[in-house]
């Protein structure tokens, strides 16, 4: 029965594909905008 | 346009009308026809997510903003991964968890019917309004394009989208949005390497991009602290973030999107993806307004690019005066053709007293032209008072009808058209939701069979498309498009941003006390709109946080008067 419970969450919740945890999602989404912002700037010193 | 053009734009908006009907066919109830019945994943909701924001308003007006005031737009959405990150701890279990149609059912479990019923009217204001300037964007094409009256063109492409809009539902948005993406990708895409092969013939790519830097076009990043200023790195990461936050975690036509998720990891990978490709996406449209600004460097651009303003006053008595300004404006720019020829060569010879002095030159020259430009616009002006005096929405407009092979011209029009539609849709869709959910099912008629609410959706449906047509009719006179959506929303996100706030972190703030805090901090935002400077990012700020501290003050304020009492 807890198992049904734990497997009727599960579905209702999903996984965080393709890594293990949601800290790592958030972590590649924040990278991305630091870089971003790093690369933006170089960008706006080389050619201005 | 040739035969071509019109075989492409008609097939494709066709194939995406009728892919919307066929998909939408099977919502015979309120939960498909709103909710799609749970079943999207999370690419289908990445696409929908970024189709939903970025309507024709994006490919119209961003290139042309990039044009002339540079890329500094883009710090505007820095704050948009922060956002998703945030929304997908907090906004996005709480919803699914609860089952919520909108957004705001879920303020009415937490607070009251009052504060729901609040949030949802501001919700629909908002929108609404913001739903006639995506009509307005494709229309401004057609009147473009036919000399056709702006406003029987509202009026003609507001049906259109109504018709699709009713008859789709939510499902229908969904599907067609993702292949609605895949022709904006192809369009735009399209139109950037034409524009970079043609601009090929007088300057390399790289020598582009210094020009576009010399000329100040590619001032992406300004680390400058000004709250007058309307775009720098602060006002994009924090003014931006409450922006997105609102926008995303409490805008329906946003929230019904992610709401479709098969599951809480299906939406949360669906706004992350968002996150992390919305900003490169967003730099490219940018860049391809500064690219153009240097192709008009070296391709005479028109002296005013609002094609049927520049026809009227060459049939006005003003004509002559009209003409004399093209040839002043042809010679000066001639001249500094040759000055930035002059430039290109100096910089890759690295002699830095001639690019100095070409810099020079090139700055007196854009003086003048911009001078001579300012005369035209006052002349045009004269001529009509009503003119609206930014062009900034004609210029991507003006390259792809005048330099795109035949059969492209097309693609980039199914592009902007798809794009608006989507949009449209998504909004117009979200109103419906909200109407019947939150104000007439929950206030006027709450015990009714399944498709009397389906029958009052589509209705729910019209009426907010012809109100939408209705404010597009009074949108000529508004300048970039695309600020004036973000104005808009700024005007009313704060505050309801605030009162979501206090749902998801303040547990003893009661119903009452946000309420009356929201109308006051709503309030006090269209005041700095009015009588302030202050730039319209900062509103997002400014009306969260007064929403928040004036909940807390009457909060207190009536708890003390109630242990008193007692």
């Amino acid at each position: 029965m807890n198992e049904d419970i734990k497997q009727n969450y599960n579905n209702a919740e999903g996984s965080p594909s393709p890594f293990k945890s949601w800290k790592a999602w958030y972590a590649i989404v924040l990278g991305n905008l630091v870089f971003l912002i790093i690369l933006f700037y170089i960008f706006t010193k080389v050619f201005q | 346009m040739r035969s071509l053009d019109w075989i492409v734009l008609v097939s494709s908006l066709t194939f995406a009308v009728a892919f919307g009907i066929w998909k939408g066919r099977g919502s015979k109830n309120i939960k498909s026809y709103l909710l799609s019945n749970y079943d999207m994943k999370w690419y289908t909701i990445t696409l929908s997510v970024m189709a939903t924001q970025a309507s024709a308003i994006t490919f119209l007006s961003t290139p042309g903003q990039a044009y002339v005031d540079g890329m500094r737009f883009i710090q505007f959405y820095f704050g948009l991964p922060l956002a998703m990150i945030i929304l997908s701890i907090t906004a996005v279990p709480i919803y699914h968890r609860l089952k919520v149609y909108t957004a705001y059912e879920y303020l009415e479990k937490k607070f009251d019917l009052k504060t729901r019923a609040l949030a949802a009217f501001l919700f629909l204001i908002q929108r609404g309004l913001a739903a006639g300037l995506t009509i307005y964007a494709p229309s401004i094409i057609l009147s473009v394009l036919f000399g056709w009256n702006l406003h029987i063109t509202i009026i003609v492409i507001g049906g259109l989208v109504i018709i699709y809009t009713a008859s789709g539902g939510s499902k229908a948005v969904g599907w067609t949005q993702s292949y609605n993406m895949l022709i904006i990708f192809l369009g735009i895409g399209t139109a950037f390497f034409i524009m970079l092969y043609l601009l090929g013939n007088h300057i390399s790519f790289l020598d582009s991009i210094k020009v576009a830097g010399k000329m100040g076009k590619l001032n992406a990043i300004d680390f400058s602290f000004d709250l007058n200023n309307r775009y720098n790195i602060w006002s994009g990461l924090i003014g931006g973030l409450f922006l997105q936050l609102s926008y995303f975690g409490t805008d329906q036509s946003q929230v019904q999107r992610y709401l479709t998720g098969e599951n809480i990891a299906q939406s949360r990978i669906g706004l992350l993806v968002n996150g992390i490709v919305k900003v490169p996406m967003q730099f490219i449209i940018l860049f391809i307004g500064a690219m153009l600004f240097v192709f008009y460097q070296f391709i005479q651009p028109p002296l005013f690019f609002d094609p049927v303003a520049t026809k009227n006053i060459k049939k006005s008595i003003h004509a002559e005066k009209y003409e004399a300004l093209e040839n002043e404006h042809k010679k000066v720019f001639e001249e500094k053709r040759t000055d930035l020829n002059n430039l290109v060569s100096s910089m890759n010879s690295d002699d830095e007293s001639e690019t100095k002095y070409s810099e020079k030159r090139i700055d007196e020259s854009e003086l003048k032209l911009n001078n001579i430009r300012n005369e035209a616009v006052n002349l045009i002006q004269k001529e009509n008072p009503r003119a609206n005096p930014n062009d900034v929405n004609y210029v991507f407009l003006t390259f792809v009808i005048n330099f795109l092979p035949a059969g492209l011209i097309g693609l980039v029009l199914a592009a902007i058209f798809a794009a608006s539609m989507n949009s449209t849709s998504a909004e117009i869709n979200a109103l419906a939701s909200t109407t019947i959910v939150d104000i007439y099912k929950r206030t006027i008629k709450s015990e009714a069979s399944d498709k009397h609410y389906l029958v009052f959706s589509k209705i729910a449906t019209i009426f907010w498309g012809l109100f939408a047509i209705l404010f597009a009719e009074f949108a000529t006179r508004i300048g970039s498009l695309v600020e004036a959506v973000n104005i808009l929303g700024s005007i009313f996100y704060g505050t309801i941003l605030g009162i979501f706030l206090l749902a998801f972190y303040f547990k003893r703030i009661k119903g009452t006390s946000v309420f009356f805090a929201a109308i006051i901090a709503e309030i006090a935002v269209v005041f700095c709109f009015i009588f302030t400077g202050i730039s319209f990012l900062w509103y997002n700020v400014i009306g969260c946080l007064l929403v928040i501290f004036i909940a807390i003050i009457i909060n207190s304020f009536l708890n003390r008067r109630k242990i008193s009492v007692q």
